[in-house]
């Protein structure tokens, strides 16, 4: 099959893009984009079988010359109009924050602003300024940018071989034919791709401009350069008559749409002179407690918003390594959140005057698990640190210390349930004291929330791993706690995307690597709405095993490591 | 009366906790001295000791007890709580 090749930046991205969708090409070409920054996408093969290269311009390719003779060879435009847009400049407050804004909140700089927020002027009165001052004259001169884009303009139509530039006189005062500077709308971009089309396949028309358009409608509600609308300023709008202009129009903002004004408001006030503090003069945010502070810190760091403001570290509460953290950290912590704990961190008295202190639960609800225990009869192997079965069964180890043999425990575990049975609802009721208890000494509180929840909806995959949904719930609180009482900013953290980012392919979530079977009469009892009797538990060897299976195997581990004692 | 009600409660925690008979549990004794004194196994030691003296603790205090005196205290006001109202 021939290939299609188009060479450029993300004008020439998006072209492919649209290119491959249009039936005419998709079944005879493989559509190709080569990226001008990053050397990727063609192969060699995709080279030799070129049958047309487009190339934008201005950018220049190093293999042009070694595509096959009769390699049809083309130059488009990029298309631009730097003169709506005057005060465009590079933003030196911009920062990517991904996963929402990966080009940053405001990739497009606005030169007043910048230097407005660079000579220190009040940030409540630029955008009044910027919006109701005369055009003074050391403001743009209109005139020299339209002369100097047009000669610009004019030397880049002349250098191609699909000229735009006439279109774009035409049309640009009566429709919108860009969102931002270098940001075409669907309409001048589908005129560009019909083109480049009426160029390369002359006499043949593969596509009109309309259908391409409601193609182009298809990959998304808005349009593909559409992300962002900049606001025009109205007096240039004024000047260079465009018709179509509205400053009470709604402007596209990611996924929002807000108004001219709002605009430069958030442009002052979130994209302001904040200079991101290196690492080691970041305060910190300390998280304590076992393995779900970890992860608490872990989606914490995670989220580049708190990363640009604090230096998150996770102390364990547990284990050999229990309280070890840099004592730097601790004398530079701003916020220390706490996991109700009976083992208290032991730097506490270390933790400046000035650090917030939260106190946050454990999520835990031992009613789904009655009779877990820790397994005295397992323990650290090389592949499994934390053992193979660290959640015991308080039933079955009694069994193990009577002698009995496996299939005899595995027998009486699975239908002498009137023998071990106990009272489950004034166990739920002890709970719920727990709870409360706990949340009387915490600042986060969860316990209601998880009352309220557990029949529904699954909160943990073991005695101590919470799902996804309950882990997400904690930080929302944490985070609702810190920034009302230490750092306001923490109040606009988007963490459910943070989360959705980071566990696309761990929708279990980061505690969610194994799973204990739920007791089927435990089940019955509090009619779990989300237990499935034929569910597969995963262990660490990566294997899942059924209800019945897992105990064989918890069975078999037991009695085994009972012959041979756990060291 | 009292010395009663700590023996058997000292039965309960050696039989949740399987702990040879001979160990020393006292007033003073709390959930740090003993392995596998947890969240969970203090429910459990709540509801034995519920059934060893046919009652029912009241909830707000069960998670409040800072040792097995406490709990032994609380064990004999229930109990005397309920000779009261009967």
């Amino acid at each position: 099959m021939k290939s299609i090749v188009v060479y450029g930046g993300i004008l020439a991205a998006t072209i492919t893009s649209m290119l491959s969708r249009i039936g005419g090409i998709s079944g005879k070409y493989r559509v190709v984009h080569v990226s001008a920054d990053v050397s990727n996408g063609a192969t060699p093969t995709d080279l030799a079988s070129c049958a047309i290269f487009f190339r934008q311009d201005p950018y220049v390719c190093a293999f042009e010359d070694s595509l096959p003779s009769e390699c049809l060879r083309l130059a488009f435009p990029t298309l631009d109009a730097r003169h709506l847009w005057p005060f465009h400049c590079a933003n030196p407050y911009n920062r990517p924050e991904p996963p929402r804004f990966p080009a940053g909140r405001f990739p497009y700089g606005n030169s007043f602003i910048v230097s407005c927020l660079k000579q220190g002027i009040d940030p409540a009165i630029i955008v009044d300024r910027y919006i109701s001052a005369p055009w003074g004259p050391s403001w743009p001169d209109l005139e020299a940018c339209e002369r100097s884009e047009n000669a610009r303009l004019e030397a880049m139509d002349a250098r191609v071989d699909i000229p735009m530039l006439s279109y774009i006189r035409e049309n640009i005062h009566h429709r919108r034919l860009f969102w931002a500077p270098a940001s075409p709308t669907n309409a001048l971009l589908s005129e560009l791709i019909v083109r480049m089309l009426d160029r390369a396949f002359a006499p043949a028309k593969l596509v009109s401009r309309k259908v391409l358009e409601e193609l182009m409608h298809l990959q998304g509600a808005w349009d593909l350069f559409g992300a962002i609308s900049v606001p025009i300023h109205p007096h240039v709008a004024q000047r260079f008559g465009l018709q179509w202009y509205d400053t009470s129009e709604p402007f596209r903002y990611f996924d929002e749409f807000i108004g001219y004004r709002e605009y430069y408001d958030r442009m002052v006030s979130e994209n302001g002179p904040k200079p991101v503090p290196s690492k080691k003069d970041r305060p910190t945010f300390v998280v304590y407690g076992n393995c779900q502070a970890d992860a608490v810190a872990v989606i914490l760091r995670g989220n580049a918003a708190i990363s640009k403001l604090y230096d998150v570290r996770y102390v364990k509460s547990f284990g050999a390594e229990r309280g070890r953290i840099d004592p730097d950290a601790v004398t530079k912590c701003a916020i220390f959140l706490e996991q109700h704990d009976r083992e208290p961190f032991e730097q506490r008295e270390r933790l400046p005057r000035s650090c917030t202190i939260i106190r946050f639960p454990s999520i835990d609800c031992n009613v789904l698990w009655p009779f877990n225990a820790s397994n005295p009869y397992d323990g650290p192997e090389e592949r499994y640190p934390f053992g193979r079965f660290p959640y015991g069964d308080r039933v079955i180890i009694a069994q193990i210390d009577s002698g009995r043999s496996a299939d005899e425990i595995l027998e009486y575990y699975l239908t002498a349930w009137d023998d071990y049975k106990m009272d489950l609802d004034r166990f739920l009721k002890i709970e719920m004291a727990r709870f409360e208890a706990r949340d009387a000494k915490c600042d986060v509180t969860m316990g209601s929330y998880l009352y309220e929840r557990f029949i529904h909806e699954r909160p943990l995959w073991t005695a101590n791993h919470p799902t996804l949904p309950f882990l997400k719930e904690l930080l929302r609180r944490i985070l609702v706690a810190a920034a009302d009482r230490a750092d306001e900013r923490l109040g606009s953290i988007d963490i459910d995307r943070t989360i959705a980012s980071n566990f696309v392919l761990s929708p279990r979530g980061p505690l969610g690597v194994v799973s204990v079977p739920i007791h089927p009469k435990v089940a019955e009892h509090f009619q779990f709405a989300w237990y499935d009797p034929h569910e597969r538990y995963q262990l660490f060897d990566g294997n899942s095993y059924d209800y019945k299976e897992y105990f064989e195997q918890l069975i078999a581990h037991s009695l085994a490591k009972k012959v041979v004692p756990v060291p | 009366m009292k010395e009663e009600t700590l023996d058997k409660i000292r039965t309960c925690v050696i039989a949740t906790f399987h702990l040879p008979p001979e160990t020393p549990i006292t007033r003073a004794t709390t959930s740090a001295d003993v392995d596998g004194w947890d969240s969970l196994s203090h429910a459990m030691l709540i509801m034995k000791v519920e059934q060893e003296f046919a009652l029912e603790l009241p909830f707000d205090r069960v998670y409040d007890l800072a040792n097995v005196g406490e709990l032994a205290d609380l064990v004999q006001a229930t109990l005397g709580a309920g000779a009261q109202s009967t």
